[in-house]
């Protein structure tokens, strides 16, 4: 009996002893955080930069993993499956041309709930991740579009100014139009380089409301004159795969573009001479895209608070520095736009316009991006003679809200 | 005693089906889990406006995903429509494809000398990453491109075929038989090698001609191969997708202005573009139905009767 009782209090201390044991493992447990981004070019490095500290800064946190996408079709083809698995990152580093989409699908939570300060952040840059008055984004990058001349062929032809309207462009146009270079690379098949016409032009998407505005018809017939007249060109016409490679091939005097033709101008045509200049104005405002990258915290995240707290910590200056040095990206945060600009002085021109260049504001329905340059590429690669008022007229009624 | 020695034939029978499953269990597994599970999956979503990500968003829908499906123009129609870009490449590659396949494999079946290298030759496009042959391919068909300028001499025009919508899917279609003739010529040459040299000398004394050998022995006795030759193709035709999303880096699957799209990367656009797997799914469900017709049809038609 004696026995008996000796081995049930002993029984009984191995449970209490256990018991405690899990509850302080419990207590103790860390948060893993898993941060998903695309892209091959040293992001993993700029990455690894903005994960430095984060434990020491939030000491519940106990680990974070880096999850590299090979390219952003593979990271928003994934996306869905990883969410419903369980498996789909905290934290991820998106853009703001497909993002409407993740938001409306409730893939995103929006970050206002936490006290987020990025009053450090530029306004635009913050601006364009604020969706029906809910922040989305943390931005880590603010470029707006630009438009690259180049030198040597503009020089060549003596003309003098560079161009502040879409006349002048055309007019520079028929003079640099000659043997096998034509006067604009104008990429219908990417919805940006339209959306740059638009803008400037005056209008715009505004999420579907405005696309059969009368700017957006002004600026889609200014757009098919070019191709009439052969003074435009399209990366897929001139058997390239995007516009940066037909400019840096000397195919087009000029283009639409981004920070990302710095990049490959050194990588591709080291020896040609280009500048950007600010968007020309079709009724004399710049009216460029401000494009972005931000951090986003996915649905299902264990811990939001935590992730968005992370994820603001992780769009340092630190980061943004790697990230200017190794991808070329130009800083949200304006403390490390000189740093910016000691590596990119040629994207200097980009600051005074920063402020008033906006987002894409294309509608949530990304099937709206393949019918507008599916009509464009029916009417210039497949002579439709749809007028540009019936293909934004049609659009409007598909995606117009 | 006699009925404890000998097995009763029940018995036998049943140890006999018994064996028999085992054998095929692995396969029967492997179909269940990554056929016919995702199928019936597919199948049911195919009647939701299906939110893969927050399954609570989903709605049912009926057959809406269908009845949309073929009122949509980017679809059914048959100017640059999915459906019938589709349809009219199986039907025009699929022949072009198995005669070629079977002309080659009846040409390096003769006895010359370098016909190894021919037949390794052949078969080299198939093992090249379609990538790769898309990048060789937009550079020879682009304006003043050397098979541009070659097909100038045919009457086209000089222009970059991957920006045409009347030549997109002909320069697919030709990377498409380019890429896969010297695979099926493998096929055929196996079928070739495998008639009897004995029917061949039969035909010799009766007194036949080359032609009539073609037609009346090497035809009918590739029969299974043909037919094999043709299921195959026509399924990778209905399924083309990899020299389409090659030829459009950078831009939409499909371009340009929908020349290009077929049932498969219409679904793909639908389902992991737009998160549309509702609709998409009807998508898969439909180029499933359609697949198993034509098969039938085929199977039919070639007369084949091997289970």
């Amino acid at each position: 009996m004696k026995m008996k009782k000796m081995v049930a209090m002993l029984l009984m201390m191995v449970m209490c002893v256990s018991l405690l044991g899990v509850a302080t493992a419990e207590s103790a447990e860390k948060v893993t955080l898993t941060v998903g981004y695309w892209g091959s070019s040293g992001e993993d490095k700029a990455f690894a930069k903005a994960i430095e500290g984060i434990m020491e800064q939030f000491p519940e946190v106990g680990e974070v993993k880096l999850q590299q996408y090979p390219g952003v079709a593979d990271f928003y083809q994934r996306l869905p499956g990883e969410i419903a698995a369980g498996t789909a990152p905290d934290i991820v580093n998106i853009t703001n041309e497909q993002h409407l989409q993740l938001i409306d699908q409730g893939l995103v939570i929006a970050l206002d709930d936490f006290n987020l300060d990025m009053s450090a952040l530029s306004e635009s840059s913050v601006n364009v991740w604020n969706y029906d008055g809910k922040q989305y984004g943390i931005p880590t990058t603010a470029a707006p579009a630009t438009f690259a001349v180049n030198v040597d062929l503009w020089t060549a032809a003596d003309l003098g100014e560079y161009p502040t309207t879409w006349e002048e462009v055309y007019e520079a146009s028929k003079v640099l139009t000659k043997d096998d270079v034509v006067g604009v690379c104008l990429d219908i098949g990417n919805i940006f380089h339209p959306t740059q016409y638009m803008n400037s032009f005056g209008g715009g998407w505004n999420g579907g409301t405005t696309i059969n505005s009368k700017e957006n018809v002004d600026a889609l017939t200014f757009i098919f004159k070019m191709f009439e007249e052969g003074l435009a060109t399209t990366a897929k016409d001139a058997g390239k795969s995007w516009d940066g490679e037909v400019f840096a091939a000397g195919q087009s005097a000029m283009s639409t573009g981004g920070t990302w033709y710095v990049g490959t101008m050194s990588a591709s045509a080291p020896d040609t001479n280009y500048t950007f200049i600010p968007m020309p104005g079709g009724d004399g405002n710049n009216g460029a895209t401000l494009h972005s990258y931000a951090y986003a915290v996915l649905t299902g995240t264990k811990n939001e608070e935590l992730a968005a707290k992370v994820a603001l910590y992780m769009a340092r200056p630190e980061y943004q520095v790697a990230n200017a040095e190794i991808t070329g990206g130009r800083p949200s945060d304006p403390s490390v736009m000189e740093t910016f600009l000691e590596l990119n002085p040629e994207l200097a021109v980009l600051n005074d316009y920063e402020a008033t260049a906006t987002g894409f504001n294309y509608p949530s329905d990304l099937q709206f991006q393949t019918d507008f340059t599916s009509a464009l590429e029916g009417v210039i690669y497949g002579g439709d003679t749809t007028t540009p008022q019936e293909i934004l007229d049609a659009l409007f009624e598909a995606y117009g809200n | 005693m006699r009925a404890n020695a000998v097995k009763p034939r029940s018995l036998a029978n049943r140890d006999e089906h018994l064996t028999g499953l085992v054998f095929i269990l692995p396969a029967a597994v492997c179909w269940i889990l990554f056929f016919l599970v995702p199928f019936a999956q597919a199948f049911y979503i195919s009647f939701f406006d299906y939110n893969f990500a927050v399954p609570d968003r989903s709605k049912f829908l009926g057959l809406q995903n269908y009845i949309n499906l073929f009122q949509d123009k980017n679809f059914i129609s048959f100017n640059r429509g999915a459906l019938w870009n589709t349809l009219s490449f199986v039907v025009v590659v699929v022949p072009l494809l198995t005669a070629l396949s079977l002309g080659l494999a009846y040409a390096v079946n003769q006895k010359f000398r370098g016909r190894g290298l021919f037949r390794t030759v052949y078969y080299l496009p198939y093992i090249i990453a379609p990538i790769a042959v898309a990048t060789v391919f937009m550079n020879l068909f682009v304006k003043n491109g050397m098979a541009s300028r070659l097909f100038v001499v045919f009457g086209f025009p000089n222009v970059t075929w991957n920006a045409n919508v009347n030549l997109a899917m002909p320069m697919i279609g030709i990377m498409f038989i380019w890429q896969l003739v010297g695979f099926y010529m493998v096929y055929y040459l196996s079928g070739l090698q495998n008639i009897p040299v004995s029917v061949y000398e039969a035909a010799d004394i009766d007194g036949t001609n080359g032609w009539q050998k073609f037609r009346f022995i090497v035809l009918p006795m590739l029969k299974p191969t043909t037919f094999l030759v043709i299921t195959y193709a026509t399924i990778q035709a209905f399924q083309l997708f990899d020299q389409i999303a090659a030829v459009n880096t950078g831009t939409n699957l499909g371009s340009p202005a929908g020349a290009t799209s077929t049932m498969l990367t219409y679904f793909y656009m639908n389902s992991f573009r737009y998160y549309k797997m509702g609709y998409g799914s009807a998508i898969a469900v439909t180029l499933f139905v359609l697949i198993l017709i034509v098969t039938i049809i085929q199977k039919k038609l070639t007369g084949n009767t091997d289970d």
